[in-house]
């Protein structure tokens, strides 16, 4: 099938990035059918706006916005959100191996449900730290400071090590 | 855990991610094809509904308080001056509402775009408590003067009325987020409609929580 021009380029972004949109579904959301609804939602978010996509910011920062937004909505409506997209149940991202990285890992599996429990907004910036992303730009997708990032990002990363360290204690 | 260790093991997440996760174009391409709805705009449609009809009964209302001022009972002409009154107030709020839809841009950043969202829904608890407070008229409008020649009605509408009044006022200070756990407020509020505007309330604290502890 070809694809428009736009639709390619549009490809290409979410091909790219299909990590971001993956992590922040799976941050949300865990059960597995509802992920997939949230993943296509996400993606349907991304294709409305992608026609209005601002270059003054970086893609990964545009594409954290939209995808911490629809899942923090979903999150909070997940029934009116489902019913609002389009009922297509095919699955935009799939794992080649039937088990997922989270279910080979403990600690991997540990953190994540450490970072579920967080409220919504701690939970988004956690996610953003420990993607490595730079306090400019974890400040420009949530929309505070820098300074506020990085006193919540201790606060958060203390809880955190706590949560470990009483696991292992 | 160490703050290397924490990156270290995101890192070895995001690398299995990498070399497993696969996009299917065919079916990311099939959502560009499709008439889809924004998520935000698809809920003003019904909220203009609802101003227009809205509007239209308090144009026929003006009009029955214009036509009948000269002769109507006090009670009926008040009480449907205050009803008509309220009705606008929460056109108001629809109105603010819709402008808030309109205003809220997805790729914005997370805490400005939760905040309206948040806002939004949860302006919806202040309609209703609106619309208890000004549940009294309802006792009030059918009475007519000559009513009060039987002592026996008199106290009876007295009753009502002031049951409707209290009850009224009660349930306009109390209803609240603070409250949301009892049983009469979950009695009220239930159905998955409400759940929403709940936890829209929670974020707005959330979000006023976060910016006064950083």
């Amino acid at each position: 099938m070809l694809f428009s021009r736009d639709t390619a380029g549009f490809l290409n972004v979410i091909e790219a990035n299909k990590g971001i949109i993956y992590k922040v579904a799976n941050a949300y959301c865990y059960d597995v059918e509802n992920r997939k609804d949230l993943i296509q939602e996400i993606t349907i978010q991304l294709w409305l706006a992608f026609p209005k996509y601002d270059e003054h910011f970086m893609i990964s920062t545009w594409m954290y916005r939209i995808a911490l937004n629809v899942s923090i909505s979903f999150y909070r409506k997940q029934t009116t959100i489902i019913k609002l997209s389009q009922p297509l149940t095919t699955e935009i991202l799939s794992l080649l191996t039937d088990d997922s990285p989270l279910e080979s890992d403990s600690e991997l599996s540990l953190l994540y449900s450490f970072i579920r429990e967080l409220n919504e907004l701690d939970r988004a910036l956690i996610l953003l730290y420990l993607e490595e992303r730079s306090q400019q730009e974890i400040a420009d997708i949530l929309g505070i400071t820098p300074s506020n990032v990085s006193t919540k990002v201790v606060r958060i990363k203390e809880k955190l090590r706590k949560k470990f360290s009483t696991l292992k204690s | 855990m160490q703050d290397s260790e924490l990156i270290a093991l995101w890192r070895s997440y995001d690398q299995k991610l990498q070399e497993s996760l696969t996009l299917n174009r065919q079916n990311a391409a099939d959502i560009t094809l499709i008439k889809i709805k924004s998520l935000i705009g698809s809920m003003a449609p019904m909220k203009i509904i609802i101003i227009i009809t809205s509007m239209l009964w308090v144009a026929f209302l003006s009009v029955v308080l214009y036509h009948t001022y000269t002769f109507a009972s006090l009670f009926f002409w008040y009480s449907i001056l205050i009803h008509a009154l309220t009705v606008t107030v929460v056109i108001g709020i629809y109105i603010h509402q819709v402008i808030l839809i309109y205003q809220t841009d997805i790729s914005e950043s997370l805490f400005k775009t939760q905040y309206r969202l948040a806002s939004l829904k949860s302006s919806t608890l202040l309609i209703s408590r609106l619309m208890f407070l000004h549940a009294p008229v309802w006792t009030t409008f059918s009475i007519q003067e000559r009513m009060f020649e039987n002592p026996v009605w008199l106290v009876a509408q007295g009753i009502v009325t002031l049951i409707f009044v209290v009850a009224a006022i009660w349930l306009f200070i109390n209803i609240k987020y603070e409250n949301h756990e009892k049983r009469w407020f979950r009695f009220i509020f239930s159905g998955k409609d409400w759940i929403p505007v709940i936890e829209s309330i929670k974020m707005l604290r959330e979000i006023d929580s976060f910016q006064k502890r950083s």
